[in-house]
């Protein structure tokens, strides 16, 4: 409990990241993915699972005073979830993986609207702000948006708390008791979750010329491997060159 | 060709990113024109919103009596327009110079002293409250919705 | 053009409004969104500015008011208002100058935040680091380069436009809405588009290559099968069905798929 405790406690400072604070990415599940790998003894597996979830809600932008589902907590509770679900009961990587995600997408709905609740609560501390630079000027500022932050933290450390405490626990008791074909299935879930993200990209650059290039470096990439097979870094480097390249010749626009 | 509105929207910012990412992402217009009286008076303010077209898009900046004309103009014939008020009066307005509506999506009010906040990004006051019931009294359906992916919500619920 | 006053504001008051614009949405709230965190950050200079507690109170009362942009972009407007009220106290002036000038930057510079940060360069460093982790499997070395270089390269325009954004906002003034043009953010967006759509070809290649032999034996049909998911994914994102919605329905999908004995 105690570690949980710890978990929490860090990951809700990070979740501040998401909105309050910043916006350094320290939020993003990459990141956090990788910090709970390291808490947990286990870096590459968080890695793994940062980088399977880091795409996935990227289409989902934070504009102005839209509120959207917060999936950097998803990311987080994940990333516990999955690496205590190997730990404890030895399940295999890819099956912890989409179980822990199943359970944990409801994390990031439930913060979002929470999170909604404490915005209506900022607008009272708001209606104080007035007063409050009369009284103690801007010391008195500086309070009031420490009490936001206060909020924020809370509202990110129990529900952290819940999934990474008494969720875990029920998921460890459950997750043995499920039938094998399901364990099949969502083992083979983890193999499609790459191209659900690679989706999420294809969409947010959709567009008639993004799909020649995407095609047309596809195509390139999978025949240099099938005829050079095994050199995927450095294809993937030449990629990155090739992008870097085009980005400066006005005709790809 | 007439032009086509593919949405009219009350936004006290105007142009920002909810209409300039979220909107336009969805309704594809030709052009974003924002009526309003002192936007359309100040240069810097205009220079501003100009800087937000891109390729995809223009933006065109008009008082709001001369919206109409403008939407006749020859340069806006056929293309998909994005229209975009700061207020319910300058709405009724321009209906009152004879700029035709069927739908009206209301994506931002800002609160400040006197209004009542009735939603998340909206707060009216009693003006507004006589406005709106004018513009849905001329068939023309009010309904709050943020960005794209919200759910629209029937303003006269809250009046 | 009125002559331009001699700037006096010091270094380490522009840095601690850069750095307090950090906790610009502390108490983002939906009556007047960011401005206690405007309120917040602007106080430096309202210290600096005020010669007693009266000015003071007045002055801070003023950047109560409502306010919202981007947290990143909110430099640049943080550096003229400090210009502006400078400008403004040596005259001994209360005009609201400043705060038309907040309303009037906001929207177009919430535009230009979410544009060239949220859609385009956070999915293209994202993807980037990404990559790599996919890359490296599980080997630790080359894979903790995947959140270090996404940090690395997102962090250097967002800190550089966070902390240089007040610094050139106060030297330049409104002036800085031209320098805004001649940068134009829309060629950035459309360059990283380039770059996102090169990349993603790439590591849709390396990926259905790698795995497509896990689901099944023949390549090339593994592969036809991975695309034809990603179009499916695809088509349905654009008909505006969420990510999650999408995960659950594959996964119920695949557990229909594995009781009717398929894998």
């Amino acid at each position: 409990m105690e570690q949980v405790f710890w978990l929490s406690a860090l990951g809700a400072i990070l979740a501040l990241d998401a909105a309050m604070v910043g916006q350094f990415m320290f939020s993003q599940p990459l990141v956090v993915g990788a910090v709970f790998g390291y808490l947990l003894g286990d870096i590459s597996s968080g890695l793994m699972i940062g980088a399977m979830l880091q795409l996935l809600w990227l289409g989902v932008l934070p504009v102005g005073a839209y509120v959207p589902s917060d999936h950097t907590i998803t990311g987080g509770i994940t990333t516990g979830l999955a690496i205590m679900l190997m730990q404890k009961y030895g399940m295999a990587f890819g099956l912890s993986l989409v179980l822990a995600l199943g359970i944990a997408i409801p994390a990031g709905v439930l913060s979002g609207k929470v999170d909604i609740l404490v915005r209506h609560l900022n607008s009272r501390i708001d209606g104080w702000g007035e007063r409050t630079a009369e009284k103690y000027g801007s010391l008195g500022i500086a309070g009031l948006n420490l009490a936001g932050l206060v909020a924020g933290f809370l509202r990110n450390f129990i529900i952290y708390f819940v999934w990474l405490g008494p969720l875990a626990v029920a998921l460890g008791w459950l997750a043995p008791q499920v039938p094998e074909p399901v364990h099949r299935a969502l083992g083979a879930v983890y193999w499609i979750l790459p191209m659900l993200s690679l989706a999420v990209i294809l969409e947010i650059v959709a567009k008639a010329k993004a799909y020649w290039i995407i095609s047309g470096v596809f195509l390139l990439v999978w025949i240099l491997l099938f005829v050079w097979s095994g050199q995927a870094w450095m294809i993937f480097g030449g990629v990155l060159v090739l992008g870097s390249v085009l980005m400066w010749w006005k005709r790809a626009w | 060709m007439p032009a086509e509105l593919v949405l009219v929207r009350i936004d006290d910012r105007l142009i920002h990113g909810q209409v300039a990412v979220g909107w336009v992402k969805a309704t594809s217009p030709d052009f974003i024109i924002v009526a309003d009286d002192t936007v359309a008076k100040d240069t810097l303010q205009k220079t501003l919103m100009k800087m937000a077209a891109t390729a995809a898009f223009g933006v065109k900046i008009c008082k709001v009596e001369a919206l109409a004309a403008l939407m006749q103009s020859a340069e806006l014939s056929g293309k998909r327009l994005l229209l975009l008020f700061s207020s319910s009066q300058d709405v009724v307005r321009a209906m009152q110079s004879g700029v035709k509506l069927t739908k009206l999506n209301v994506g931002g009010l800002r609160y400040c002293p006197g209004k009542q906040q009735i939603m998340k990004a909206i707060a009216i006051n009693q003006d507004d409250v006589r406005n709106f019931q004018e513009i849905n009294r001329q068939g023309v359906r009010v309904s709050i919705q943020m960005v794209p992916t919200d759910e629209p919500v029937d303003i006269m619920k809250y009046l | 053009m009125v002559e331009k006053p001699t700037q006096r504001l010091k270094f380490g008051t522009l840095l601690a409004i850069a750095l307090r614009s950090f906790f610009l949405q502390a108490c983002w709230n939906f009556r007047r969104m960011q401005n206690l965190g405007f309120a917040f950050s602007i106080s430096p200079l309202i210290r600096a500015l005020s010669k007693n507690r009266e000015q003071e109170i007045h002055f801070l009362k003023r950047h109560l008011e409502f306010f919202n942009t981007h947290p990143y972009c909110v430099s640049i407007i943080l550096g003229v208002v400090c210009q502006v009220e400078e400008g403004l106290a040596r005259q001994n002036e209360h005009a609201d100058k400043a705060n038309r000038l907040k309303v009037g930057m906001m929207g177009p510079l919430a535009a230009l935040g979410d544009t060239v940060f949220w859609s385009m360069l956070k999915p293209a460093t994202a993807l980037l680091g990404v990559g790599i982790v996919f890359l490296a499997a599980s080997q630790i070395w080359p894979a903790i380069l995947g959140p270090i270089v996404f940090l690395v390269l997102f962090s250097i325009p967002h800190l550089g436009l966070q902390i240089g954004g007040v610094f050139s906002g106060y030297r330049r003034g409104i002036d800085i809405v031209k320098d805004l043009r001649r940068f134009n953010p829309q060629f950035i967006a459309r360059r990283l588009g380039v770059f996102i759509a090169v990349v993603l070809g790439g590591l849709l290649g390396i990926i259905t290559f790698q795995t497509s032999t896990v689901l099944v034996s023949a390549q090339l049909l593994g592969t036809g099968i991975l695309l034809a998911v990603l179009l499916v994914f695809f088509f349905a994102l654009r008909r505006g069905i969420g990510v999650s919605h999408l995960f659950y329905g594959t996964v119920l999908i695949a557990i229909g798929l594995a009781y009717a004995g398929v894998f």
